[in-house]
């Protein structure tokens, strides 16, 4: 294929509209040391990725991003990645290697002082297994804070909307009472008028008799 | 592969116009994410959720889909957020392919073109290709990036519009574009070519300096 073949495809690429064969013949094209290609590739690329703004936006359901902030903070306890996290101590491995050969010990002042290191190293393994345990308490402390956090949102959010029920409430009292006060006007003014054109149609008798004689 | 990936250089575009008020999707953030940050987690989801929304809703047309496809996309995301090479391209930009590539899997089953989008589209050659963008995200603000690229759309003739959508928000090639138009293979690769060749034009300056 030529590389004006090979340049149509480009823009085909971009949308993911090429068949798999002709995927593959022009990457080789453009793994060869096409920079035309490349060129034009990396600004199809970039217009094909801007095709979602064209979308008329849709926000993501409301209750999505608090779901995957908890499983953010799992995965991160689980896969120990938490600033705070737990480091296995050094040497823990080596421990029951360097004291295999204790039957020889016995006996030797040798044995007295790995004893002592024993005894030590137990108290070393211990204490890291508790501040293990003090994180992941700490990491339980956190998710619990975060539901917390949650909750406290959906209660500002409540009032939020107890607030606004409130407002709208009183509009809608200030509007009726307007409307009565209007009402009331328009009725006393509708009675003026009858007057008016009661009084109207009396001279209209008048002048029609005064015409008459 | 490894050769062509790192040949690759990326176009670095134009800082000029950042918006101050609004916090990017920087390739530092995502590293943040990839060591635990679940402040940078959140800060990640605030700038990227509504535009992936609005993509996987647009390919798979149901909300449940689209939501549950967000969910998966995201924990793949951070999981992988350690191992991104900015030089391959703009967060946002692989996070789009990533979206796409996921919900396109779901709408036409993984094995329906004879090769599983999950291995080829990002962890390829192919990939590090597509990935190897300028950043318009970083440098323009959301509403003006909307504004850029829906006028420049509307502008496509109605028929290249539909090749284009067919195949990115269908996952259709072009031989299964012009089988479903009942047009030739030919008229359907030009639709493509024209439109793309104009959207590439009128949305440059969304990566050059201005
Ligand atoms: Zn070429």
């Amino acid at each position: 294929m030529s590389h004006e073949q090979f340049e149509d495809a480009v823009a085909l690429y971009a949308v993911d509209a090429l068949e798999p064969a002709e995927r593959e013949a022009l990457e080789v094209h453009i793994r060869d040391g096409c920079e035309e290609c490349r060129a034009a590739m990396k600004e199809y690329r970039a217009a094909a990725n801007l095709l979602p703004y064209a979308l008329p936006p849709e926000a993501a359901p409301f209750d999505l991003q608090s779901h995957l902030m908890r499983t953010f903070e799992l995965d991160r306890a689980q896969s120990g990645k938490s600033g705070v996290g737990w480091t296995s101590p050094a040497g823990q491995g080596d421990f029951p290697r360097t004291f295999l050969p204790w039957r020889r010990l016995i006996g030797q002042p040798v044995f007295a002082l790995a004893s002592i290191v024993l005894l030590l190293a137990v108290g070393i393994y211990a204490l890291t297994l508790r501040s293990q345990l003090q994180t992941e308490a700490a990491q339980r402390r956190q998710i619990e804070m975060a539901m917390q956090d949650e909750g406290r949102r959906l209660t500002v959010l409540q009032l939020q909307a107890t607030e606004q029920e409130r407002k709208l409430n009183e509009i809608r009292n200030d509007f009726v009472d307007k409307l009565g006060t209007t009402r009331d006007t328009l009725v006393a003014r509708e009675a003026e008028l009858a007057q008016l054109r009661d009084r109207l149609a009396q001279q209209e008798q008048q002048a029609a008799c005064r015409r008459r004689l | 592969m490894t050769a062509f990936i790192d040949s690759v250089e990326v176009l670095n575009p134009a800082r000029m116009r950042l918006s101050p008020n609004q916090p990017s999707l920087t390739p530092e953030l995502l590293a943040r994410v990839g060591k635990g940050d679940a402040q940078a987690f959140a800060q990640c989801y605030e700038q990227s959720s509504s535009v992936l929304f609005t993509l996987a809703l647009r390919i798979l047309n149901n909300h449940d889909e689209a939501s549950e496809l967000l969910q998966d996309v995201y924990i793949e995301a951070w999981r992988k957020a350690g191992s991104f090479d900015p030089k391959r391209g703009s967060p946002m930009a692989w996070l789009i392919t990533l979206t796409r590539s996921r919900a396109i899997d779901r709408l036409r089953g993984s094995a329906s073109r004879g090769r599983n989008l999950t291995d080829s589209i990002e962890e390829t050659s192919a990939g590090d290709l597509r990935s190897a963008l300028p950043d318009p995200f970083d440098t323009h603000a959301l509403g003006e990036l909307r504004m850029l690229v829906m006028e420049a759309f509307k502008d496509l003739p109605a028929p290249q519009q539909e090749a284009i959508e067919l195949a990115f928000y269908g996952g259709l090639t072009h031989a299964e574009i012009a089988a479903k138009l009942d047009k030739p293979i030919g008229t359907v690769k030009t639709r493509i070519k024209l439109g793309m060749n104009k959207l590439r034009y009128a949305l440059r300056p969304c990566w050059e300096a201005k």
